[in-house]
This record gives structure tokens, C-alpha cells and sequence, in this order.
């Protein structure tokens, strides 16, 4: 009956030094669009308990505010686990307090990405953005399937533009520090 | 104290020694009692055919077990037995006007179509009558006929149909031999004069529907709390034989799902309903009370238990150590239907471990949060008084005078002031009742 009980054992958490703490982390994070409502978690778990990805990973939403609340700023942004939100919204229609889940996870991944801590296939998806305008290339297989669904063809981006849109946003300097990060490692 | 004596006449006494009741539930009825004690006269507008209100269709009360309706009914029929207390069920106020020390109200009183002087309570009439409908003293669990009492210690015992479901085939005038019966008797409005009021109009259930993804509604074996109270009543539709709707069976596990229609900001109740943590405590210790034989595993899952009352945590830590009740950390995501057995799957993380969770229960149940009842913006309407932003009815000065109104003579007590459990709504009735005492003292002539 207790059949997905341990679905997947979760890693129990490692003790917390006060060095790891830093207490200003959630107000930093708080003051971005989108995260204003993190303060009032109350960490009841209903978002980790609807999460698809949560039922099948390590992940928990929970979890995440959880550490923010704390101010385990480098293990949050330094973690794989931010990376794998699919961004379905399920927790933020969920949450009892309006906490906007979702929304504070793309606020994290933003700072995570300033601090160096991008995840590859993310890093990956930006070059080809800078390279192609696109997030994946277009194929002959991706053609043939537009046709077959009576699409009409995809138009080329106008490669040009985009990239002194992105070079004036700054995404250069964002992809750098990222780049910077891992080359340390 | 139980008075006896003849009844009083309304009619002929002064606005100042007549205080008007609306709502009768535990907390009106406290309230009626103890002006009537005091030598006033009380008049107790109840909207449905008895007095009772909700405690009258629980098993059972928190902390201590005790038997609900062998609290109740002595208390049911010293109200309608008290020669100071005119009742007048099925009614409903219409209007009031005037201040203080004279109030003009006017009463509905719906037509029962049975004389309540000549019905003895005795139900021959009800094998006759062809018409079965759902009985919502049951929560609809259960089947009554369109003559009917809700249950068997309706109080004042008598019978009442509900014209909206009679087809006045006249089976039952003919089968009663007191002559009790009258189909064609029509609504009535009367006006009495009263010194000071006591609202007490209770409160209403959270619509878990409202929750599509709890799956009440679209499930069968999700349930809700007060449904429950009936599953597991001697006195309900099953006689106190716990089953799961789905096929009959005693359900071997059962999960409670917490705060339902309570402490959620996007569903407009952003405030904790206070009974509900004990009440499901209760209930689950009650099937593994009834049926240990049978239900074996029983968990509740809350965001976290407020156990504040005099013996609250201690129940809270027996239910635990002693009955063996689960408790999980965790709101629960969402729950979904094994479509072979009809099973409830419960998905939650175990917050305290951060364990995802995906257990399979035969029964789930949901404890709704305490609204404000229907209804309730009329009365306010009518009597001039506020509701705060939660829907319940303001108190100006919460600390220092937890019953009183905005408005001078009107007091208010039990949960239509904001969610409370029993005692609580017994302890506001007997305020409430002082401050209108008082109230009638004061504008009497002495
Ligand atoms: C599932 C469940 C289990 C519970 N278990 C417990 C327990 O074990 N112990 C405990 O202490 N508490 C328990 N409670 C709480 C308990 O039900 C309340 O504390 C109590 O019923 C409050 O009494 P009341 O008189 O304020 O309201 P109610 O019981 O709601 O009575 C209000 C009365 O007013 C009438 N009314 C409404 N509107 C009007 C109107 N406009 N005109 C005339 N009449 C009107 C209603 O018909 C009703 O009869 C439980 C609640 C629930 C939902
Ligand atoms: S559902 Fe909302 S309040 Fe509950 S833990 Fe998740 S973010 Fe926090
Ligand atoms: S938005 Fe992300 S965190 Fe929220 S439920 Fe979906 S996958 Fe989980």
C-alpha cells in the first residue's frame, strides 16, 4: 500500500555552521519582482506535496524557501536541484499563502547565473541562443514535422538584432561571470 | 436549573422583560436560558424545524469523548420545557426596527402544516407519506420523508413538511388521529416587542468542492468531517456503522486531510478555524475507537496542530501514544483515485523529513474551516451592525467586551462572532445574556 513511501529516499540534511548563514539573504532576495511574497512561507510543504518533479527527484519547493529563509545563500544557488523546476505554476496555484513558488525560483536562477552557478545544459542553451537566435537549431526532422502539421516554415531571426539587444541587457557579462565560475571549478 | 410552570404569554408582556434569541444552537439556547432564569422572557427564532444547530449532529466532543447529544438533549428539553422560553422554530425574522428597550420585530414563522399544540410526536404519519428525499440533518447520507422530524430529538417534537417536496396526496392527514395535519395552513408574520436582542446564528461549513484537487465531489470515498459525525452516529444513517460510500466496506485506513477552507489566503479564509485540528483528532481516535478490530492505520495531515485549550494536548499526545494516530507535517498537493478499488491516493511531503509521500487510504476525509453563516450580511442588515473582513459580525472592543455590538441592546454570542468550540460558545452565551439583562433592567422601570 505504502507504495511510493520511498519512492525516493531523500538525503538528510547536513548540519548547519554559522558560517554557512547569512541572515540579509532572504530581504536580497525578497526585493526582486516576483519574490516579494517569500517571507510569508509558512512551510507547510502543500507545493513540494502537488510538485511532479518533487515525486520523482531529490527536489522540494519546500525545501528551497526553507533555505532561503535561513540564509543558506551559497548552498541554494550553488545547488543542481534549482535547475529542475519545470515551471508548470502547480505550487503556486497551490500555495495557501500566495508565495509565488515559481516565480521566486526564476529570481534564484538569476542570481545563481550572476554568482557563477549556472547549470551546463542552461549555459548551453544561451550560447545557442547567442549563436543560432534559437534555443534549439533547426533541423530537417523539426521541417518535416511542421509540414506534416500544416505549419508554415519558421522564419530565420534576424540573428543581428537580437544579439545587440542582448549585448545591451548585458547577457555577455552574465554568461562571462558564469563561464568565470566554471572554469575555477 | 430546570423551571417548570405554565408558559407565558409574549403577547402580554412589556418590550423590557422580552429578549429576542435568533439562532439556536448550543450558544442561543445557553443564552435563552439564562435571561429566562433571571425572570424574563425569552424569544428563540430558530430557522430550521428544531434547536440544536450543528452539536446536535456530532458523535462525539473533544477533549473528553463525551457523548454530544447526551450533553445536548437535557438542555433541549429544558428550553422547550421553560414556562419563560417561547420557541419558535421554522421562523425566521423578517425586520426590526427601534432602539434599545423597544425593539419591533417581525417574525416569519414558515408553515410546518402541523399544529404544534395538537402534534404528539408519535410519526404515524411518516410510513404514509410516498415522498423520500435526502435528510439534511444527515448531511444527505441519509433518506427522510416530506413529513419529518431530522432526527429523534427534534425539539419541540413535532413534525413538519416541507412543502417543497409534499404532493399533497393528504396520506398523512388521514393517519393521524390527532387531526394534527392541516396542508392548507399558510405562512404567518407576527410582531413582538422585545428590550434586547442576542444574535446566535452560528456558522456554516467551508464547500470543500471548492478544492477540486482534494477530489470531493468527483470521488466517492472523500468525504467531509461532518459527514463523518453521521458515518460514525448511533443515531445516522448507517447506525453508527462506519463504511466507505463507495461499496459499503469498513475502510482499514483512513487519512484526515486538515485546513480545508482554512488558513488559505487565495480562498478568502486567511484565518484558522480553531475547531478543526481538535474535532479531526476526535474523529480519528473514534475509528480506531469503534473499530479496532478493523481500521488499522490512521493518519492526519496537517500543516501543524493547534491544540490551545484545557486538556487540548494532552488528547492531542494520547491520540499519538495511546490510539496510534499518524501525523504527518505536510499540507497535502493533491489526491487522485485508484480506479480499481476506488481507494484514495494522498500525495504530501512529510516536512519534518522531507519525505515525498504518496499513500493509498480507503477513506479520506476533509475538515472544512468555519465560515460565517448564510444569511448573515441580512441580519446585519437589519440590526444596523458591521461584519469584519472575514464575514463574522465586528465586536467593537474584543477585550474588554467580547459580546457586544456596535449597536446598544444587541449582543452576539457563539460562532457567528468568529469560530468556537463548544465551551467557548456556551461560556459567550451566558455573557451575552447577562449583557441583555442588564439591558432590560436598565430600560425597565423600576
Ligand atoms: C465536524 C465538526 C465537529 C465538531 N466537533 C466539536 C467537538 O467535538 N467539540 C466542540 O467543542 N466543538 C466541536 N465543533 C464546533 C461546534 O460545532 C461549535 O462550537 C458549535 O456548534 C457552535 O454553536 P453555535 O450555537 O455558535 O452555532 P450553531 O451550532 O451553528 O447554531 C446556530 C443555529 O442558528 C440557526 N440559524 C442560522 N441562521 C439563522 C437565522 N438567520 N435565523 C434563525 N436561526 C438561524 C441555525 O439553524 C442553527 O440552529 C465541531 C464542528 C464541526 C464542524
Ligand atoms: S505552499 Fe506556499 S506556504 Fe506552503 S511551503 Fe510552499 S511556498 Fe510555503
Ligand atoms: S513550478 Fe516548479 S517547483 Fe512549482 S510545482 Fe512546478 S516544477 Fe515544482
Amino acid at each position: 500500500m505504502e507504495r511510493a513511501e520511498d519512492i525516493k529516499s531523500y538525503k538528510p540534511d547536513q548540519p548547519i555552521q554559522d558560517s554557512d548563514v547569512q541572515s540579509g539573504f532572504k530581504y536580497e532576495v525578497a526585493e526582486h519582482v516576483g519574490a516579494e511574497g517569500l517571507m510569508r512561507c509558512l512551510k507547510c510543504g502543500a507545493c513540494s506535496g502537488g510538485c511532479p518533479v518533487a515525486a520523482v527527484t531529490d527536489y522540494r519547493p519546500r525545501k528551497v524557501l526553507g533555505d532561503v529563509l535561513l540564509g543558506l545563500k551559497d548552498q541554494v544557488l550553488s545547488s543542481d536541484t534549482l535547475w529542475l523546476c519545470a515551471a508548470c505554476f502547480t505550487c503556486e496555484e497551490r500555495c495557501i499563502q500566495e508565495v509565488n513558488f515559481t516565480d521566486v525560483v526564476t529570481v534564484l536562477r538569476n542570481m545563481a547565473v550572476r554568482e557563477g552557478f549556472a547549470a551546463e545544459g542552461y549555459m548551453e542553451m544561451a550560447k545557442r541562443v547567442i549563436q543560432f537566435g534559437r534555443v534549439s537549431p533547426l533541423t530537417r526532422q523539426v521541417e518535416r514535422m511542421r509540414e506534416n502539421l500544416n505549419l508554415p516554415p519558421l522564419q530565420e531571426p534576424a540573428i543581428e538584432e537580437l544579439r545587440a539587444i542582448m549585448e545591451s541587457a548585458g547577457f555577455p557579462e552574465i554568461m562571462e561571470a558564469a563561464t568565470r565560475r566554471s572554469k575555477t571549478v | 436549573m430546570t423551571v417548570a410552570g405554565e408558559k407565558i404569554v409574549v403577547e402580554d408582556r412589556k418590550s423590557t422583560d422580552t429578549a429576542l434569541v435568533i439562532g439556536g444552537g448550543v450558544s442561543g439556547m445557553q443564552a435563552a436560558l439564562d435571561i429566562a432564569d433571571q425572570g424574563y422572557s425569552v424569544v428563540l427564532v430558530e430557522r430550521t424545524p428544531s434547536i440544536g444547530g450543528v452539536m446536535a449532529m456530532l458523535d462525539k466532543t473533544f477533549p473528553t469523548l463525551d457523548c454530544s447529544a447526551c450533553i445536548l438533549t437535557p438542555k433541549l428539553s429544558e428550553v422547550a420545557r421553560h414556562p419563560n422560553i417561547e420557541l419558535m422554530t421554522y421562523s425566521e425574522v423578517k425586520s426590526i426596527t427601534g432602539t434599545a428597550g423597544n425593539f419591533r420585530v417581525s417574525v416569519l414563522r414558515k408553515a410546518r402544516k402541523v399544529l404544534e399544540d395538537k402534534c404528539s410526536g408519535c410519526g404515524d404519519c411518516v410510513p404514509h407519506c410516498p415522498i423520500e428525499v435526502r435528510n439534511e440533518f444527515d448531511q444527505g447520507l441519509g433518506y427522510r420523508k416530506a413529513v419529518y422530524i431530522g432526527f429523534p430529538q427534534n425539539t419541540p417534537l413535532v413534525y413538519t413538511i416541507d412543502s417543497e417536496n409534499c404532493i399533497k396526496c393528504g396520506m398523512c392527514v388521514k393517519s393521524c388521529e390527532r387531526e394534527a395535519i392541516d396542508l392548507d395552513l399558510e405562512d404567518e408574520e407576527i410582531e413582538i416587542s422585545v428590550g434586547a436582542i442576542v444574535v446566535a446564528t452560528g456558522y456554516e461549513l467551508y464547500n470543500v468542492a471548492n478544492y477540486r484537487r482534494f477530489g470531493y465531489g468527483r470521488f466517492k470515498n472523500v468525504i467531509n468531517a461532518l459527514e463523518f459525525e453521521r458515518l460514525i452516529n448511533a443515531a445516522g444513517p448507517t447506525a453508527g456503522n462506519l463504511m466507505r460510500l463507495s461499496d459499503g466496506k469498513i475502510p482499514k485506513s483512513i487519512g484526515f486531510i486538515q485546513c480545508v477552507g482554512a488558513r488559505d489566503a487565495t480562498k478568502d479564509v486567511p484565518y484558522c478555524s480553531r475547531v478543526c485540528c481538535m474535532y479531526g483528532i476526535k474523529n480519528a481516535v473514534m475509528a480506531k475507537e469503534l473499530q479496532h478490530e478493523n481500521v488499522k492505520k490512521v493518519t492526519i495531515y496537517s500543516i501543524d496542530i493547534r491544540a490551545f485549550g484545557k486538556g487540548f494536548e494532552e488528547f492531542y499526545n494520547m491520540a499519538k501514544d495511546r490510539f496510534g494516530i499518524k501525523f504527518i507535517r505536510g499540507r497535502v498537493g493533491e489526491v487522485s483515485e485508484n480506479s480499481r478499488n476506488k481507494n484514495i491516493i494522498v500525495r504530501a511531503e512529510d516536512t519534518t523529513t522531507g519525505k515525498f509521500l504518496e499513500q493509498e487510504h480507503e477513506l479520506v476525509v476533509l475538515c472544512p474551516g468555519i465560515l460565517p453563516p448564510k444569511g448573515l450580511r441580512d441580519t446585519a442588515n437589519q440590526l444596523g451592525l458591521q461584519l469584519d473582513s472575514d464575514g463574522f459580525i465586528h465586536v467593537e472592543q474584543p477585550a474588554s467586551n467580547p459580546v457586544d455590538t456596535a449597536v446598544s441592546g444587541v449582543y452576539i454570542c457563539g460562532c457567528v462572532e468568529g469560530p468556537k468550540d463548544i465551551p467557548d460558545s456556551v461560556a459567550a452565551g451566558s455573557a451575552a445574556a447577562m449583557r441583555a439583562s442588564i439591558t432590560l433592567w436598565r430600560e425597565g422601570e423600576h
